[in-house]
């Protein structure tokens, strides 16, 4: 059985997440603030952590309960789930080696796939590929069961909502993905703002390992779309 | 002209131009001062010598108190220096005004009627020393002389002299008519046809001048041997066989000695004590009771007055200069001549009356001379045993209070000008530099905030410690506060959905939760809806944070340069795809226009407008896109639509976060529920990204009135 912690200060919606994840079958446990999180953390680590940014009256308590959690271990999935949505606070978190970045807006049922996801992609990271979901294009190769991107045998280290909006314009090559639908596909409600930034970041990690990359193409007045290499 | 500053402090300038008024009115109080202290002063010397001269009845007694007819009076005047006795008028130069004429009514004895043309004669006395002059000039054209055999006098033209010797007693002289020479006076002790009575004298001198209307006869008579009672008489004789008087002309009757007319000649005594006060800067003189003048001394010479030589008159250059326009602005009174022209026999006006009546008196009269000059005349009683015998008259003009107030008024003008100028000019400067000041500040504050609202730049603290640095740290405050409570206003929705979003978080997980354990179906409805409504809400919430949103990730992006052709035809393409039910006009320029900015920000910001003028569009209208280029320098996108038009003092506010046109009842009729709410933000967050390409945007009604129009300009860069 999985077990999944949850910092979140707000009892309310603490409660109501244990409630709701442990009837999906995972442990869970709950921590209102970062001392009894560390305390917690100190006897045994979960298999995900769930951690708000601000915590009682630390405003920025999350951030260093991340860094703590990475330092112990480096492949631990952790996931932000925080009312704050500014540019500035989702980079700082991706940044901190959080595998995902929610706000709470998110419904259940999306932090739930979130979840499995995650959980997915750290049970593939061992075993051996299975290729039926693996799409390639190219010197891409997209493989959705592991969540796995790989650009000409590059990992690209996505986090999951950039893996879904890639997923969603890779899957259908050529055709313009609307900023709503790339939306849709990610499992987030955001402003088409945080779209455009969320495709700049995905770009900015294909031109890190390739930095003549130029698949994703911006069609004015419309959206993305993946552009074929020629 | 408007009521600036500069102009008021103008206005108020020109009180100082009462100063001059008040030095003005000052001097004029100064000289009404100065002349009562001059009447003071001079009734003072007045009374100084009147003082002298009480008491002292020698002085006055010789004078007859008795007589009243002046018309008989002789009145010797004081001669400057001895006649030479020639029969000439030249010694007695300077007297002519006071030799009087003797004619018709001083006829004593005429046997045919009388014709002053043909016998008059012209007569005055002087003194000198101890010695009386006496000056004769006869018009008579037929000179009948002493027969050289006959010893009579009377059968010729002659003078008969009568006076009282000291003595009281009468005495007679007589002169007959002779050719140009010397004469020889006798005393007529008896009656004058009388030749025993004639013994020539040697005392009386003359000299006889025959002219061509007659002749002349000047005297010596010596004062120790005259009286106070004195008479001359002319016998004319015009036949020179028969030689009978035919007319006499007399000063007065000779027959008594009461008849006589009295001598009056400047008291040697008196003139003596006056001497005394010669030094006295007024003109002085005493009178008797008679109102004839005894003595006098000095001048009314305003050159060596007291009070001209008192002032030091500066000189230097500029007093020099100024020197012609004050003497044309202050015309100092000339006074040449004395102005001395009463008769010293007999000296009138009130204040003599006065005087002689007991009660010492001073009066301000005009000369005759310059209507400036005034003289002042103190007029003080003299007393013998309580009685009036005598009036001490000292006279001065107020030259010197002229000259005083002239030079005062000279100095004021020069003051006053001066500290005028000087103060306008300070003032002025003053207020040109306050009103400077204020002037600053207004442009600053109006700088400061834009149409919107929104403050532009701080205001410049002016740092000096007054009233207006006050003013403009109050205003930089106030800025500062405005400039706060706006970015408040601003980050409201951001904080506001910030703030929102952990209880919606809660009652959307709950309900989730709800939605998971509910086994009732009839339930299921309500928490559908209520998700429904919850999803809304976060949609709401999203949208009140974009704009923050894009103000941060603006100030992150790096400005890249695009072509904004080809950007503007990829939208329009879009749009077509994205709203296939509506027709877009698109008109776009052949050439490559660059700009420099964020293409996906400017995207967004198309995307608002767009989606904007579909929302108001009027259904099968096209909506207008155009590109076009204003110079070398900018780009102008306009995106047109026809529908319904702004209200006039909107069109900057919907700019504005929060402002929206839109109703939202009409909304919810017939556009589809999934549809995003407005927040009234879409232009706002438009504004934001041209401004970030230092572009302007503006909204306005068509200027064919059938919708509305959003310009958008963008400054161009060269390729």
């Amino acid at each position: 059985m999985k077990s999944i912690v949850i910092v979140e200060d707000e009892t309310a919606i603490r409660e109501n997440y244990i409630d709701v994840l442990t009837r999906q079958g995972y442990q869970v446990k709950g921590y209102a603030n970062r001392t009894e999180a560390m305390a917690g953390f100190e006897q045994s680590l979960p298999d995900l952590a769930l951690i708000d940014i601000g915590l009682e009256d630390e405003i920025d308590g999350g951030f260093q309960l991340c860094q703590t959690l990475r330092a112990k271990s480096p492949t631990l999935p952790i996931v932000f789930l925080t009312a704050r949505d500014s540019d500035f606070d989702t980079v700082c978190g991706l940044r901190m080696g959080a595998d995902d970045y929610l706000t709470k807006d998110i419904s259940l049922p999306h932090l739930m796939a979130r979840i499995a996801a995650l959980f997915r992609r750290s049970e593939a990271q061992g075993q051996q590929t299975d290729d039926s979901d693996v799409i390639d294009r190219g010197l891409l190769s997209v493989d959705k069961g592991k969540m796995h991107v790989h650009w000409d045998s590059h990992a690209i280290d996505l986090t999951v909502t950039e893996f879904w909006m890639l997923h969603a314009l890779v899957r259908r090559p050529g055709v313009v993905k609307s900023r709503q639908a790339l939306m849709e596909e990610a499992h987030v409600v955001v402003d088409d703002n945080t779209i455009t930034s969320h495709i700049k970041r995905i770009r900015k990690k294909f031109i890190a390992v390739d930095s003549n990359f130029d698949h994703i193409s911006t069609v004015y007045g419309m959206g993305y779309r993946w552009q074929e290499p020629k | 002209m408007r009521n600036s500053l500069r102009a008021k402090t103008l206005l108020i300038c020109s009180f100082l131009l009462l100063l001059p008024w008040l030095g003005y009115r000052y001097i004029w109080e100064m000289e009404k001062v100065l002349r009562v202290g001059q009447e003071r002063n001079l009734l003072g010397t007045a009374q100084a010598l009147a003082t002298a001269l009480h008491e002292r009845p020698t002085l006055f007694s010789s004078q007859p108190q008795t007589g009243t007819n002046t018309q008989r009076d002789l009145y010797a005047y004081r001669l400057p220096a001895p006649i030479t006795l020639d029969g000439e008028f030249d010694d007695w130069l300077g007297f002519e005004q006071h030799i009087k004429t003797y004619g018709r009514h001083y006829v004593q004895f005429s046997r045919y009627p009388y014709r002053q043309e043909d016998y008059a004669f012209r007569h005055m006395l002087g003194r000198h020393g101890d010695h009386l002059y006496a000056l004769f000039d006869v018009t008579d054209n037929t000179l009948i002389t002493r027969r050289s055999a006959s010893s009579r006098l009377d059968r010729s033209d002659h003078l008969v002299i009568a006076m009282t010797t000291p003595e009281g007693r009468l005495q007679h002289y007589a002169i007959a008519g002779q050719e140009t020479g010397p004469v020889q006076t006798y005393a007529v002790d008896g009656e004058i046809s009388d030749t025993a009575a004639l013994s020539p004298i040697s005392y009386i001198q003359g000299y006889w001048r025959n002219h061509q209307h007659g002749y002349s006869l000047e005297l010596q008579l010596p004062m120790d041997h005259i009286g106070d009672m004195l008479g001359f008489s002319w016998s004319n004789v015009n036949d020179s066989f028969n030689r009978d008087i035919d007319t006499v002309i007399a000063t007065a009757s000779i027959k008594t000695a009461t008849s006589l007319g009295q001598l009056i000649a400047p008291s040697e005594e008196i003139d003596r004590i006056l001497k005394a006060m010669t030094h006295s800067q007024a003109h002085l003189k005493v009178i008797d009771n008679q109102r004839r003048v005894l003595a006098k001394t000095g001048q009314l010479n305003p050159q060596q007055s007291l009070w001209s030589n008192s002032l030091n008159t500066s000189d230097n250059v500029v007093s020099r200069l100024l020197a012609p326009l004050y003497e044309w602005l202050f015309p100092l009174p000339k006074l040449d001549t004395t102005p001395e022209s009463t008769d010293d026999a007999k000296i009138l006006g009130l204040h003599v009356t006065q005087a002689l009546a007991g009660q010492p008196y001073v009066r301000w009269r005009k000369s005759e001379d310059d209507k400036d000059v005034i003289i002042l005349s103190a007029a003080h009683p003299v007393y013998v045993d309580g009685k009036v015998v005598g009036v001490v008259i000292a006279e001065e003009t107020n030259l010197g209070i002229q000259t005083l107030k002239v030079e005062a008024l000279k100095g004021l003008f020069s003051l006053s000008s001066a500290i005028i100028l000087l103060g306008i000019t300070t003032l002025l400067l003053f207020a040109s530099h306050i009103s400077n000041r204020i002037r600053r500040l207004r442009d600053n504050t109006e700088r400061a905030i834009d149409t919107q609202g929104r403050v532009q730049e701080k205001i410049t603290i002016d740092q000096r410690q007054d009233e207006i640095g006050d003013l403009s740290r109050g205003l930089a405050t106030m800025m500062d506060r405005l400039d706060g409570y706006h970015q408040y206003l601003e980050q409201m929705s951001s904080r506001l959905a910030h703030e929102l979003r952990t209880p919606v978080a809660v009652v959307r997980s709950s309900l989730e939760n709800l939605a998971f354990c509910e086994t009732e179906p009839a339930n299921m409805p309500y928490i559908t809806r209520a998700q429904e409504g919850i999803n809304r809400l976060n949609t709401i919430l999203s949208l009140m944070t974009e704009a923050t949103r894009i103000e941060q990730s603006l100030e992150q992006v790096d400005r890249e340069q695009y072509r904004l052709d080809e950007l503007l035809d990829g939208c329009t393409h879009g749009y077509s795809l994205a709203y296939p039910d509506t027709q877009f006009n698109v008109v776009l320029p052949e050439q490559h226009l660059h700009v420099m900015g964020s293409p996906d920000h400017l995207v967004q910001c198309l995307d608002k407008i767009v989606s904007n003028a579909i929302d108001f569009h009027v259904a099968n209208t096209p909506i207008d896109i155009r590109l076009v280029v204003l110079g070398e320098s900018a780009v102008q996108i306009t995106i047109a639509n026809q529908g319904p038009l702004l209200p006039a003092e909107m069109e900057d506010q919907l700019f504005n976060s929060m402002v929206s046109l839109r109703k939202k009842g009409k909304e919810s009729e017939h556009k589809a529920k999934q549809e995003k709410p407005h927040l009234g933000l879409g232009l706002y967050i438009a504004r934001l990204i041209v401004q970030f390409h230092k572009g302007e945007i503006t909204l306005a009604n068509r200027s064919d009135r059938q919708g509305v129009v959003v310009t958008i300009t963008l400054p161009l860069i060269a390729a």
